[in-house]
């Protein structure tokens, strides 16, 4: 097995060994424990030194008397093993703490400098943790419960980054007679997790006492499915195999397979490789795998995918080892259509050329693992790991891949990166980590994850048409980088901030930063430049100068608020820099929505660009603000699939109009596809094709204006309510095909035909409209048309109303419109719209 | 002015102009591009700590045609980093301008030579990109015989016609484009074709005969193929 690290020193005294692997663990004072496994019950009472990571796996407990001192010391290492949290060294429960502090003897953990975030923190990982007396300082944070229960009494936390951070809806926390004081941050409670807080206090925390923010969730990728009845058609213990070595059917291992240099593994489509659990060092991490040092050929079909996975009876995260794939860069190995799960590592290779395409991997502690490699990684789902994919000091193409639902969904380190076109979503900790190395990010989404992208140390970096949003706390982060580019993103909606920025020097260019809760920059130290965004709609500042240096600021879109009211500078704190906001536009600079996909909840405001069709998937909602002008390319159009909140006010209407404005059919259409829930109001549709297209649809359309379209508005069954608005200067204002609905109070005027009904318009009710002058008719039924319209009290204008309609009466077969009483006087209709 | 004064500005300058040689030391640059070739319009900023994040404690005049600039500093330690601006203003670089990465540690405590290559991402992106010298990607397209991109068809390619089971190099199954990659080791020649199921039929009924170019070791070549 290849997990060359956290494993105990051979160069303990004997008396620790003996006292480690004693039947009930009692550790006298002082001890150092290095990265550790617990192995048996234990009780740690006196000095505790820990150097490196503690695991308390599941079914075991860790005690601790009171009187306990527990120094933890600063990691050396900024690697993190795939079954730990941190880099920094954390101790991690996924049995049971006991925390035994007495109000005499209070139990103590601490880092060994002093210096807060020196050390993780106290992570319960769908363990249990009771604990009573008992402090903790200098942690980066000093609870982290993922999905854990936790009853903590009379407990101190103080001088750390974070207090308690809860995740998780299967995060159960009862709090008591505890002070939380001091941190940077006091109490989070994400993506759901419950907390009861009796007798405590939480306060003086210097950045936030408590946050509180729920993850929308992203459908689960769809399921492949597998083969559970067909036989064991070959079982391996560990073996080499020399040339090419074909597997089909349903293989069972129960060892180390290795294939030298030289030598194939081919796996045919279909193929069930299953992998028993050996696990001698008691670590709880199976070692059975496979070492190919020659070539993988693991072709499966869409059809016939090919699993790796656990062949115990309940299986579970860690049961083997890995495909561990090493030195084998002459031919490109394969993973293909696959689905790899309840491994340590599911991919791990080094110094190799590897492709992994349309794979699922999933409920592993790590989903790849590479280094020195050559990587192309397309069309997979990682979902349900610790750690989504960790690499360095390689060369990856990484497109279209969704990394979802993993602690960490991607981290990377020295890395040349072009990705593309991925979704990294509602990851616990951060979506996508980048250190060093030369990065280009183009079209992603990095969505509902607690942190969204984190940059580090980066002298190349190209980040552009990129969605950072909905984040728990922060969209991008940015620290020590100098030269790269962040242009055309958005970077909206986020918990805390949009964008941070720490000793940089880069280009901040033609971002849609807005509708973030708090911030949408902050800014310690900045030398770079920030122009031609759209800085709007801030919870409480565009951008929040926390440092002494000054930030350029030129030429940004301030919303509707004076700049000074939404910077934070030297104009309110003298210690604070200034930020320059000079030659403030006006008006919004125009933005081209990035992705094709809204797959999350999005406002849009300002001037949003359609530069190709786009889609609202069905969890997700289109909020767009009041005075919005959405612009569409040529041939281009709306697919709300989910739903579209458009309500402007009078004064402020949103349009929906075409780049050229010259002509109808310019765009496409806004197409409703079950979009119950959708609400448009004070908004106008010119120059489309059709302005609005509603299928199964319950929907409200009230006080707009649809004029130079092919057609205003077209339904098909509902129910659809179109009030107080206007059709004017369409060849066709409405068509209703199979519809239910009702139309009244609009005026329907100056259009070739003002309705026309298709098909079954019995459904229809049709009153109190103003419909006149419309070229050819006023109502056209359709040739399908066999039922009678009901449109009665409209007013038709000066002229007799059967003359404007083309009904049973024109060509006998058809429906009849019922006009019959109507209306002598104009109605008064919304929008102002009266003849 | 009197004698005396003149003479003692000039001893004044004198003494001025020594102090400052004594004190001070050059550094002579010479910027390249990725390709070797000198680079001129360049400018070279000297900092006094690794934070180059900020404006310069010295700055260069421009590389002149043969790529080289000079600069004389106080002597000391510094961080240089080299930037090419088109626009010539200074600030943060602007999508295309050229600079030379992490900051170089200089020492001038005498007079030094060095150099810089400069680069956009896109360039030091191919720059870093790791190597596999034995290996040659081959991209293209597979279409069907109406021209259509085949989606859900691979490349193989083996060293004789004759192909007793699975062929030796595989790509991976196209997109909808058709899009294929296919490394291959550099310096041979190969029999390729493609197909749309896997293992491929054993008598296939087109291979292409196809060298790889061995000074050609990292470039990417299209062909075109067509699916039976």
């Amino acid at each position: 097995m290849i997990r060359p690290t956290k494993i105990m020193k051979i160069n303990y005294p004997t008396w620790l060994f003996i006292t480690l692997f004693s039947s009930l663990l009692i550790l006298g004072s002082p001890f150092i424990s290095h990265a550790l496994t617990l192995e048996k019950d234990t009780v740690w009472q006196g000095q505790v030194k820990i150097s490196e990571d503690i695991l308390v796996p599941k079914g075991l407990t860790l005690t601790i008397r009171p009187g306990t001192s527990v120094k933890v010391a600063v990691a050396e290492s900024t690697k993190t093993d795939p079954e730990y949290m941190s880099p920094l060294t954390e101790i991690t429960i996924r049995g049971t703490l006991r925390v035994e502090g007495t109000t005499k003897e209070p139990v103590v953990f601490s880092g060994e400098d002093n210096k807060n975030g020196n050390w993780a923190g106290i992570v319960i990982d769908r363990g249990v943790a009771v604990m009573t007396c008992f402090s903790i300082k200098n942690a980066e944070t000093a609870i982290n419960s993922l999905d854990g229960n936790l009853r903590m009494n009379e407990a101190v936390i103080r001088d750390n980054r974070y207090g308690l951070v809860l995740q998780g809806n299967g995060s159960h926390t009862l709090q008591e007679n505890s002070l939380i004081t001091g941190n940077d941050y006091g109490v989070f409670t994400l993506q759901g997790a419950h907390l009861v807080t009796k007798s405590s206090r939480l306060s003086g925390n210097r950045k936030k006492d408590s946050f509180v923010a729920a993850a929308k969730e992203f459908p689960p990728p769809q399921v492949i499915k597998t083969s559970e009845n067909q036989p064991v058609s070959r079982r391996y213990q560990d073996e080499v195999f020399r040339g090419d070595m074909v597997w089909q059917g349903r293989i069972e291992v129960a060892g180390t397979i290795r294939v030298p240099q030289g030598s194939r593994l081919i796996i045919m489509p279909g193929t069930v490789v299953e992998f028993l659990k050996k696990d001698t060092n008691g670590d709880g991490i199976g070692e059975n795998g496979l070492m190919i040092q020659g070539r993988l050929v693991a072709k499966g079909t869409r059809e016939e995918p090919i699993i790796f996975r656990s062949a115990e009876k309940d299986k579970s995260m860690g049961d083997w080892d890995s495909i561990n794939i090493m030195d084998s860069a002459g031919g490109q190995n394969l993973v293909e259509n696959c689905l790899i799960e309840h491994a340590y590592r599911g991919l791990h290779f080094h110094f190799s050329n590897v492709a992994v395409y349309d794979s699922h991997i999933t409920q592993n502690y790590r989903g790849i693992q590479f280094q020195e490699s050559l990587v192309d990684m397309k069309g997979n789902y990682l979902y349900g790991n610790k750690s989504g994919v960790q690499g360095r000091d390689s060369d990856l193409l990484f497109t279209s891949n969704t990394l979802q639902n993993n602690y960490v969904g991607a981290n990377f380190f020295r890395a040349t990166i072009t990705a593309n076109g991925n979704r990294i979503v509602n990851n616990w900790k951060e979506g996508l980590r980048i250190r060093e190395g030369v990065s280009t990010l183009r079209e992603n989404l990095v969505d509902g994850n607690r942190q969204g992208t984190l940059l580090a140390d980066m002298f190349y970096g190209s980040y552009n048409r990129n969605s950072f949003t909905n984040n728990l706390e922060t969209g991008l982060a940015v620290r020590n980088a100098d030269n790269i580019e962040v242009s055309n993103n958005v970077i909206a909606s986020n918990g805390i901030n949009g964008l941070n920025v720490q000793d940089s020097r880069f280009l901040v260019k033609s971002n849609q930063i807005t509708d973030n809760a708090e911030r949408g920059i902050g800014v310690q130290s900045f030398d770079g430049l920030i122009t031609e965004n759209n800085l709007a709609a801030n919870g409480i500042y565009a951008i929040d100068l926390d440092g002494p240096g000054n930030v350029a600021a030129p030429a940004n879109w301030w919303g509707t608020d004076d700049p000074a009211r939404v910077i934070l500078d030297k104009r309110r704190e003298s210690s604070r820099g200034s930020v320059s906001n000079e030659r403030a536009c006006d008006r919004p600079f125009r933005f081209t929505w990035p992705l094709q996909t809204v797959s999350s909840d999005t406002t849009w405001r300002g001037e949003i660009i359609i530069s190709a069709n786009t889609s609202v998937m069905n969890n997700a909602t289109l909020k767009i603000e009041p005075g919005t002008t959405v612009r569409f390319a040529r041939g281009t159009g709306l697919l709300i699939k989910g739903r579209m909140l458009a309500e402007g006010k009078p004064e402020q209407k949103i349009v929906f109009t075409s780049i050229e404005k010259k002509s109808a059919s310019e765009w496409d259409e806004i197409q409703l596809e079950y979009a119950t829930g959708s609400v448009i109001s004070n908004c106008i549709f010119e120059y489309a094709n059709w302005g609005l297209h509603s299928h199964f649809t319950n929907l409200t359309v009230s006080n707009s204006h649809f004029t130079n379209n092919f057609g205003g508005m077209r339904f098909r069954s509902g129910p659809v309510e179109i009030k107080e608005s206007v059709f004017e200067h369409n060849s066709i204002g409405i068509r209703s095909y199979i519809g239910n609905a009702v139309i009244r109070n609009n005026v329907i005027a100056r259009n070739e035909t003002g309705i026309f009904v298709r098909e079954k318009g019995g459904g229809l009710s049709i009153t109190r409209n103003n419909i006149f002058d419309n070229s050819n008719y006023n109502i056209r039924v359709g040739d399908f048309n066999n039922e009678d319209v009901p449109a009665r009290d409209n007013w038709w204008g000066s002229t007799e109303p059967l003359a404007t309609l083309f009904d049973g009466r024109s060509e006998p077969g058809i429906g009849n419109v019922l006009f019959e009483p109507f209306s002598r006087e104009p109605f008064r209709t919304g929008t102002g719209a009266s003849p | 002015m009197k004698p005396l004064n003149l003479a003692l500005l000039a001893l004044i300058f004198v003494f001025c102009h020594s102090y400052v040689f004594a004190e001070s030391a050059t550094l002579k640059a010479g910027i390249r591009d990725i390709n070797g070739k000198p680079v001129a319009g360049v400018k070279l900023f000297l900092y006094e700590s690794t934070n180059v994040r900020k404006p310069a404690d010295f700055i260069s005049v421009q590389s002149d045609e043969r790529g080289l600039t000079v600069i004389t500093a106080p002597r000391g330690r510094y961080w240089a980093v080299a930037r090419l601006k088109k626009d010539s203003l200074y600030g943060p670089l602007m999508p295309g301008d050229k600079h030379s990465g992490e900051p170089v540690e200089i020492d001038l405590s005498d007079n030094t030579e060095t150099e810089f290559i400069v680069a956009d991402i896109l360039e030091i992106g191919q720059k870093k990109r790791t190597n596999t010298p034995d290996t040659i990607r081959v991209r293209g397209r597979i279409f069907d015989k109406e021209g259509n991109p085949v989606a859900n068809a691979y490349v193989y390619a083996h060293g004789t016609k004759e192909i007793e089971y699975i062929p030796e190099y595989l790509s991976t199954w196209t997109d909808d484009k058709g899009d294929y990659i296919l490394y291959l080791p550099s310096g041979g020649t190969f029999f390729v074709g493609s197909a749309l199921k896997f293992p491929p039929p054993p008598t296939p009924a087109l291979l292409r005969e196809f060298a790889t170019d061995s000074s050609k070791s990292d470039i990417v070549t299209d062909i075109q193929l067509i699916v039976n």
